[in-house]
């Protein structure tokens, strides 16, 4: 029985890479090759960027002394990572799935439904703890040398703080749940909690440069800190530094917690999993209606999809709220930017680097909207009500990119004011930037919604899983970074190489290309879409 | 009202649909009958536009389905057999949404909805969100939403699954108003008593054949319905036994 639970789970997991959603036939040899390759080329980026985090300090750290806090460093940004990527689905994958009817009709315990469930958490956690641990030791190794006790103490590592990170993921879901069995407006309130767990995580991410500085000018003070007050971590990094005695007792202590929270959650699995999810009883009174037309209806739609959805806006709206975060703290840290860019645009011949390298800081933030990556894959088991209707498909797409325009235009343009305040851009910098920024968020709306309806994802159990394991997102993420880095690349080279192309060109460069991507994907879903929507 | 002629629909090498014929006139209350797995929601998909089919050809209303779908889908109305609706909206929201792209007028669906709200027992939950509504509570809605645009055409999956007694009585009341005002129904069941009761013309399909057609006496004759397809099936001597 529980070997069959454990296969439908695997299954379901697997399902998104080696099914066709569209035939629901297994991939051919090439089509999983394809996925293979793209999953390769995420990670390894990915990969990258931690790399570069470890090759930053690990020198500094070695030299002073202090190995084991750099591997204690790298052991809780793994940690972080894998709790914030995996803390999100934790509540609906775990509590919300929509086979809990059904298998707790079945004799099944509610220990193995549990235990089942928790692996598609701790899979998610897993990919993202990995890849910062592993590079951590591979920085490390490539300095000091390899080892075959260094190579086993890190898969120790890493299978133990995913085994930590599921306990936190699966305690702050269970924390979730319990509130949520007590509330009755359950999307304002999750997206609430779920923002405050953020807005504590980021203020930190923020100061991680002043906390390194400090951490390098004070190491053993806050070692001492590390010592007492995150005791794991701190064995941790000694385990990491070559500790045996260290790595027994972090094992033990990733074990045990895990095993706390099982047991904790598992208590009242049933009675939270099967709490009324009544909504509020509110009597209709009738009052005339008003008819819009089917493009407002339409959008309306999906706004209305968006809102009442947590896990639609989580992970894939945070931009409405980091743009103009954004923007307050760029006027706020003016001064504080002003200096740092002064020192460093010294160091580049680049003479208009400062609005391109602009245009792609904005372009990265509106990547943090992936509204219509995942919008095809949302429509579920109710695609038959578009599909049964007089609705033009084309009508029923512009209807997804508007909605992604209209959230990301808005909320971009204070952090363009801004910036074109701060840097103290001329009006046609300041215009070439915003046009630019409106282009690339068109493109990114088409490049999502082109991928989703190549790569839908409709037989979902639970919203989170159609919004965040979507490929058509995790594209739309990881691409839309290394294109908004162009840019600003771009004019790096440029500049280094003596090519002095003025500014306004090198905006229109990007303008054009933004826009002609975007007239080519939009292009595609219009001549592909229709056919594709009634193939689903 | 609908005419379907030699559909055939192919899944991989396997024909859920094949050379099906049927007619069905304006003021026929047309019943499809068969085992699990007969074709009958594969036709039904066939008919509203949902599925492409492989050969053949459906005409509502003398308008080709696949040549004309926006203009064919404006006259029909069809109801599923398990209504997966938009539980992010109340469902006032929903039928008004439904209203919207049919082009209903606010002063006729704001009557409309009132008329089959208060018929089917629903006007009080209106303001409720679907998530929050029963399967039978989410049947009646999707009835509701299918006819506030008066349609020519009604197209139903199992239309009674689900729905109280006086629920499924209302709506057989509905099929004929529907039915004397000159539309036509289309549906799929497996309660033969209600088909044998309710329809003037009935098919019966097995693994995509159609293997009889015509008004309720030719089909059935003297014996009742359940016996003709228990026999039909294969099945009425083990029965008989």
């Amino acid at each position: 029985m529980f070997k069959a639970l454990l296969r439908k789970q695997v299954l379901y997991i697997l399902n998104g890479i080696l099914q066709d959603r569209k035939s629901g036939k297994q991939r051919g040899k090439l089509g999983r090759l394809g996925f293979a390759l793209l999953f390769l080329f995420l990670f390894a980026s990915v990969f990258v960027m931690f790399m570069g985090l470890s090759a930053g300090i690990c020198d500094a750290f070695v030299d002073a002394g202090l190995t084991w806090l750099y591997f204690a460093l790298a052991g809780l940004t793994g940690l972080v990572a894998a709790v914030i990527g995996s803390a999100f689905m934790s509540y609906s994958a775990l509590f919300q799935a929509d086979d809990n009817d059904l298998l707790m009709s079945m004799p099944v315990p509610s220990w193995a439904i549990l235990f089942t469930r928790m692996l598609t958490v701790w899979l998610m956690g897993f990919l993202f703890e990995l890849l910062a641990i592993a590079a951590s030791f591979v920085i490390y190794g490539t300095r000091l040398g390899f080892s075959a006790k260094a190579a086993l103490t890190a898969v120790l590592l890493i299978l133990f703080t995913s085994f930590l990170a599921l306990a936190l993921s699966t305690l702050l879901g269970w924390l979730v749940a319990l509130l949520m069995s007590k509330v009755t407006n359950k999307s304002a309130i999750t997206v609430l909690f779920i923002l405050v767990f953020l807005g504590g995580y980021y203020s930190v991410y923020f100061r991680i440069q002043s906390i390194l500085q400090e951490i390098i000018a004070a190491g053993e003070s806050i070692g001492s800190a590390i010592r007492t007050w995150v005791y794991p971590v701190y064995q941790f990094g000694l385990a990491g530094a070559g500790d045996t005695a260290a790595l027994i007792k972090y094992c033990a202590i990733c074990t045990a917690a895990l095993a706390l929270v099982y047991w904790i959650v598992s208590k009242n699995f049933i009675k939270i999993a099967t709490a009324n999810k009544g909504t509020v009883k509110k009597e209709y009174k009738a009052v005339p209606l008003k008819a819009e037309s089917l493009k407002k209806s339409l959008l309306h739609k999906e706004l209305r999809h968006f809102v009442n959805s947590p896990a639609y806006m989580l992970n894939a709206g945070l931009g409405i709220i980091a743009m103009p975060a954004l923007a307050v703290m760029l006027l706020i840290k003016k001064d504080v930017i002003l200096g740092v860019l002064q020192g460093l645009l010294a160091s580049t011949s680049a003479g208009g680097f400062l609005a391109v390298a602009f245009l792609s800081v904005i372009c990265f933030t509106t990547t943090l909207n992936d509204i219509t990556a995942p919008a095809i894959s949302i429509e579920g088991k109710t695609l038959w009500i578009i599909k049964s209707m007089p609705v033009d498909y084309q009508d029923f797409l512009a209807a997804k990119i508007r909605m992604h325009l209209l959230l990301t235009c808005i909320p971009v343009l204070p952090l363009i004011i801004a910036g074109a305040y701060v840097f103290s851009f001329n009006v046609l910098t300041a215009v070439m930037v915003c046009a630019g920024a409106m282009t690339f968020i068109y493109f990114m709306a088409c490049l999502g919604l082109f991928l989703n309806l190549k790569m839908p994802r409709l037989d979902w159990q639970n919203e989170t899983s159609a919004v965040k394991s979507s490929m058509s997102a995790l594209i739309c993420i990881f691409g839309g970074w290394v294109l908004a880095a162009l840019p600003a690349l771009a004019a790096f080279l440029a500049g280094n190489f003596g090519f002095d192309i003025a500014v306004p060109i090198q905006l229109a460069v990007w303008l054009a290309a933004f826009a002609i991507g975007a007239v080519l994907l939009n292009k595609a879903i219009k001549k592909q879409g229709p056919a594709i929507l009634q193939s689903l | 009202m609908l005419k379907i002629n030699n559909l055939c629909k192919i899944y991989g090498d396997k024909k859920a649909v094949d050379d099906l014929t049927l007619h069905i006139k304006p003021g026929e209350i047309y019943g499809f009958i068969g085992h699990n797995g007969a074709g009958k929601t594969t036709t039904i998909k066939s008919v509203v536009g949902i599925l492409n089919f492989d050969e053949g050809e459906i005409y509502i209303d003398g308008m080709s389905i696949k040549d004309k779908p926006m203009e064919c889908k404006k006259i029909i109305a069809y109801i599923p057999d398990n209504p997966d609706l938009y539980e992010y909206m109340t469902g006032i929201q929903y039928l008004n949404f439904v209203g919207d792209i049919y082009g209903v007028g606010a002063k006729e669906r704001t009557e409309l909805i009132g008329k089959y709200a208060k018929i089917f027992g629903i006007e009080d939950s209106l303001a409720m969100s679907i998530s929050g509504y029963s399967h039978g509570m989410k049947q009646k809605l999707a009835i509701i939403a299918a006819l506030i645009h008066s349609p020519k055409l009604v197209i139903m999956d199992e239309p009674f699954v689900g729905l109280d007694p006086k629920a499924a009585f209302q709506l057989k009341e509905i099929m004929h108003e529907i039915c004397s005002s000159g539309g036509a129904i289309f549906f799929s069941t497996h309660v033969l008593e209600v088909a044998e009761k309710l329809c003037d013309k009935v098919a019966i399909i097995k693994n995509g054949k159609l293997i009889k057609s015509g008004t309720m006496e030719e089909v059935k004759g003297d014996e009742s319905l359940e016996n003709v397809f228990l026999e039909l099936e294969g099945e009425g001597s083990e029965r008989n036994v």
